[in-house]
């Protein structure tokens, strides 16, 4: 049975941290600034690093990926050499890693920390990397002594304005814990209104991820379990307002969706735990997901009232809730009202 | 005099062994015994040498008595609230530690006397105990336990400023005076006893019935004491935000099991946090324990609601501490 990765469990036990300066695309006039060794951290910071890490991985950004078997990204070798040698090999691996990013990277990239963590979740191994963007202000120096970088100044770093938001990757043997993923990742520079290539950057460029499934499955997935969720609901007005909301949430402009702000956004309280019981019972996670309507194009712009007396009402994506006005009777039946022009019979 | 300069000597040689044993005993009930769902007082004193020479002194007037025979050389004792609390400690010293000796005070007394009745064990420290492994040279020295309710407690106290012993020939008048007193001792432990009982199976009011629920539960893993006025305070705030009695009643019957299949995950994140508890209050109150249920089973509920009552970073310190699964 799968072990499932509990993100309470998660202990640090090495840190590294590494520098990344901004450059153009193709100018190796300057290079990364290398930790030769890690970096030491008292009990404090490990707690806070934890706490970051588990922040960004709770967050409705927290997406399950695989290793793309196509993808160029060495990123997976060294997380997984990392790994198998039980962070022996932890110090060179991370340096590869950031020389892998600093290659990618160009002139639009903004200077980065890289924070990489050997460790255990669930007393098993687990290897941790964070991309940390600052501003060119923020620096970070060298300690020319111990030849890292001092682990409070990234702590510092990370409580100001001066360091963006920063992107996580937890990585495990997916064999130890019979599971179908290698990790999970949060990116919480994605905004929906940015486009693909800047949302997947870290996770298919750097790390050299997909997601766990079919963007198009989950997708339909989703509608089908969100609409037999609905069709639950008694109150036939309230299910054709969910109807067509799910129906207007699904056709916005966002490449990535999540149960959770679908509920958020359109279901009262009481409704959205609900909701969010029905869906863990069938496996299914609030979190985001990319989106993608390919399986579910069709049924999405329709929806479909059909009365019990068989007079059935149709109407396109948008029109419906502006056109039929619907009204409760106190003998439980439905009112609808349209007031328009007959176009057609068939 | 060579008798007493022989206590003097010896006295001198193992009061500090007495006192770090008794530092070491008292730190391991206080520790532990929050794993069965009490938090009594516990105190401890090594003996005064000059009580230790006029007790040997007095018993050699009535038998043959020595330093060595002195077993209360170091005393500790236990104050719980209720009278049913002291079976569950006898368990735990029963199990904890290596007792010579026990004296149930109120088995031997007929029905129709009335005194102080606590319970006395005579122990030494079990060495399998992985907390007494490193005393070694304190296995052998044998303490007193005293165990006893608040009530005994103040009698036993006031008792003693009295200077009152039963066995001292009073007139009768003060002597049944002493005797109603005791009698009114009694009869609030009896009281509390039945008033505890009663006010653990008392279900009008949901705040109250969950905290009686989770109070000895929050005490076996923070291991400390909580403020109550804030803990029913908040119970009412947040179970307000439930839209329906069923769910309310519905957490009331599942607290139980929730925190029971989650305690390993409990009691690592009060392990890991012990030393940041005044970071973060909220797990220093046994509401916790509601707040983490509601986050796992009606987490809408909670969070669309919290920002009304409290700080929002409180529950994202709440729901990070309880992580999530990947």
């Amino acid at each position: 049975m799968a072990t499932k990765l509990d993100t309470s469990t998660i202990v640090i036990e090495r840190i590294i941290v590494h520098s990344i300066p901004r450059h153009k695309k193709g100018d190796f006039s300057i290079e990364p600034q290398y930790s030769e060794q890690e970096s030491s951290l008292p009990d404090g910071l490990r707690v806070f690093f934890k706490d970051k890490i588990i922040n960004s991985l709770q967050s409705n950004k927290e997406l399950r990926v695989c290793y793309a078997t196509d993808n160029l990204s060495p990123v997976s070798t060294y997380i997984n050499q990392i790994i198998n040698s039980n962070g022996k090999d932890f110090v060179e691996q991370s340096k590869l890693m950031t020389k892998y990013l600093f290659e990618i990277q160009d002139g639009q990239n903004a200077s980065g920390i890289l924070v990489v963590i050997f460790g255990k979740i669930n007393s098993q191994k687990t290897c941790i990397i964070i991309k940390l963007e600052r501003d060119e202000g923020a620096q970070l120096e060298l300690d020319t002594k111990t030849k890292s970088f001092n682990i409070k100044d990234v702590k510092d770093l990370m409580l100001t304005r001066r360091t963006k938001i920063y992107k996580v990757g937890l990585f495990v043997d997916r064999a130890v814990f019979k599971i179908k993923y290698d990790g999970s990742t949060a990116d919480l520079q994605i905004d929906p209104k940015t486009k693909k290539e800047v949302t997947t950057w870290f996770i298919e460029k750097f790390l050299g991820c997909i997601p766990l499934a079919d963007p198009r499955g989950t997708t339909k997935k989703f509608y089908d379990l969100t609409t037999t969720f609905i069709q639950s609901i008694e109150e036939p007005i309230k299910k054709a307002k969910y109807t067509q909301d799910l129906n207007s949430y699904l056709q916005k402009n966002s490449h990535r969706i999540s149960a959770r702000e679908f509920a958020d956004d359109y279901m009262e309280t009481y409704e959205k735990d609900r909701y969010n019981l029905y869906l863990k019972e069938k496996n299914f996670r609030m979190s985001e997901f990319p989106k993608d309507n390919a399986f579910i194009d069709n049924k999405i712009k329709t929806i479909t009232m059909l009365f019990s007396n068989d007079i059935a009402i149709v109407g396109k994506k948008g029109t419906f809730d502006k056109n039929v006005k619907l009204e409760r009777q106190n003998d439980g039946n439905t009112k609808a009202e349209i007031i328009s022009k007959v176009k057609s019979i068939r | 005099m060579s008798d007493v300069q022989e206590i003097v000597d010896l006295w001198s040689e193992e009061q500090p062994k007495y006192e770090n044993l008794g530092k070491a005993v008292c730190a391991f009930i206080k520790y532990r015994i929050t794993d069965y769902e009490l938090l009594p007082e516990i105190q401890y004193r090594s003996k005064e040498l000059l009580s230790i020479i006029k007790k040997v002194k007095k018993k050699q007037s009535q038998k043959e008595y020595s330093y060595q025979h002195l077993k209360d050389k170091l005393g500790i004792r236990i104050i719980c609230a209720f009278q049913e609390d002291m079976a569950i400690i006898d368990e735990f010293l029963q199990e904890h530690f290596k007792i010579i000796d026990v004296e149930y005070k109120q088995e031997n007394l007929d029905f129709n006397k009335l005194d102080y009745v606590s319970n006395h064990y005579d122990a030494q420290i079990n060495i399998n105990i992985t907390e007494f492994k490193k005393h070694t040279n304190l296995v052998d020295f044998t303490f007193e336990i005293q165990v006893r309710t608040l009530n005994q407690h103040a009698w036993s106290n006031t008792a003693h400023s009295l200077s009152y012993k039963q066995e001292k020939d009073l007139p009768p008048k003060l002597k049944r005076k002493v005797y109603r007193l005791l009698s009114l001792y009694e009869l609030a432990d009896d009281e509390f006893s039945s008033v505890n009982k009663a006010l653990k199976e008392y279900r009008d009011n949901h705040s109250y019935t969950l905290l009686r629920k989770l109070e000895g539960k929050f005490y076996r893993y923070a291991k400390i004491d909580f403020d109550r006025e804030i803990s029913l305070n908040t119970i009412d705030i947040v179970l307000n935000y439930y839209e329906n009695e069923t769910a309310v009643n519905k957490l009331i019957n599942e607290i139980d099991s929730f925190i029971k299949i989650n305690e390993q995950k409990i009691q690592r994140i009060y392990a890991e946090n012990r030393k940041r508890f005044y970071e973060i209050l909220f797990l220093t109150q046994p509401e916790i324990f509601i707040i983490w249920y509601m986050l796992q089973f009606n987490p809408f509920t909670i969070e669309d609601n919290w920002a009304n009552n409290f700080e929002e970073g409180d529950l994202e310190q709440i729901k990070t501490l309880w992580g999530n699964e990947l």
